[in-house]
């Protein structure tokens, strides 16, 4: 089965919760880092739905799936970088 | 362990007590202090048994660790302002160092500069938010870990090299015999002669280049998200390779023998195939990014 490719097109994610409760602990404690953190984040987010999209239309794209839990894990990352610099 | 004062502090200008008094009682906000000191170097020794464990954890500042002698480790810190302290303690065979912010500094009168030299089977654990961070010459287990931090590691062989960064770039040259795990958000990552059992590099939106021979048998993973992956190997590389990208294109210039692959083969998104005796497995994966393995 041909994966179903649509153009891609540049989405700006609102932040969850978890996103601005993470903001607000690095502007309280390092606001300096803040414009930094938030453009990563930004681009994570933007990673998850781009691939999130398109396993939405490919379901059956195991390599896509694995891509959706790596974007993922890159979050988690960005979070621990982030708290293990601000405390 | 001992402590040395190298050097300190007040400008030449200021030669007499009236004076100090004066410039002293000007010094009302840490700044002005600050301002007003310049750098010192403090040195620390210890002595150790094999296989230390050393740490070293700084916010603001770089780190270099090389090789000296096999009992001892010596640590020269280089402070920029007053306004940071370096704590630092051993614990039998573990030594502990980090710069210790005091209230209102920020990364222009936090930085402290580090330079150690350790013994070469020691393991290192190295933070720093702005590095640049450096290893060379070792045969322990590394762990470096930064936020914008530039990672250089050199000629290190046996141990197991940990890297995470959040944009900083990594550079890895002549890691031999490594298990070697990297991760970074946004930083770019470039191997070359790099080889183990395990290298595994991920980054989101940098980019990999890979300039080696994927030698001991190992297993080599890459995986990008949108980044580009470059492979340069030479002609008579022996590897099983498998390579896609969801959404971007993919490049070989070898005559692959084909191979049972669990994904269909997509002409220009994946390629699957062996050279020589396909010793070593190689796995190159993007989401969005090109995929390009090149003869050198």
């Amino acid at each position: 089965m041909q994966p179903t490719v649509t153009a891609q097109t540049t989405v700006e994610p609102e932040p969850s919760a978890d996103d601005q409760q993470f903001l607000s602990a690095v502007s309280t404690r390092a606001p300096s880092m803040r414009a930094t953190y938030e453009n990563q984040l930004k681009a994570v987010n933007a990673d998850i739905l781009e691939t999130q999209a398109y396993v939405d239309r490919n379901p059956r794209d195991a390599e896509a799936r694995e891509h959706l839990m790596e974007a993922y894990q890159q979050k988690a990352l960005l979070y621990q970088i982030a708290l293990d610099r601000i405390q | 362990m001992v402590e040395f004062r190298k050097a300190s502090s007040q400008p030449a200008s200021i030669k007499n007590t009236a004076i100090v008094t004066a410039v002293l009682a000007t010094c009302l906000s840490s700044a002005l202090c600050s301002a007003a000191f310049a750098e010192a170097a403090k040195e620390f020794r210890y002595t150790v048994g094999a296989h230390a464990n050393i740490s070293v954890d700084t916010q603001y500042g770089s780190i270099s660790v090389k090789p000296g002698t096999d009992n001892e480790v010596v640590v020269t810190a280089t402070l920029k302002s007053d306004n940071v302290e370096v704590d630092q303690q051993q614990n039998g065979n573990r030594i502990e160092i980090a710069s210790h912010l005091l209230r209102g500094t920020d990364q222009r009168n936090g930085q402290v500069d580090y330079e150690l030299l350790i013994p070469p089977d020691a393991t290192v654990n190295l933070r720093s938010s702005t590095g640049p961070m450096s290893a060379e010459r070792l045969q322990g287990d590394l762990t470096l870990e930064g936020a914008e931090a530039a990672v250089n590691v050199r000629d290190v062989e046996n141990g197991h090299v940990h890297i995470r960064t959040m944009r900083g770039p990594i550079t890895l040259t002549d890691v031999r015999n490594g298990h070697v795990e990297i991760a970074s958000i946004s930083g770019d990552v470039h191997l070359k002669g790099v080889t183990g059992p395990l290298v595994q590099v991920t980054s989101g939106r940098g980019g990999i280049s890979y300039d080696g021979d994927f030698s001991s048998g190992g297993e080599y993973r890459f995986t990008t998200h949108t980044g580009d992956i470059r492979v340069l190997v030479p002609a008579d590389v022996s590897a099983d390779f498998k390579a896609r990208s969801v959404l971007g294109r993919v490049q070989h210039d070898f005559p692959l023998k084909p191979r049972h692959s669990r994904f269909p083969e997509e002409v220009g998104r994946s390629f699957f195939g062996t050279t020589g005796q396909a010793s070593s497995e190689v796995v190159l994966r993007s989401f969005s990014g090109r995929i390009r393995l090149k003869q050198r």
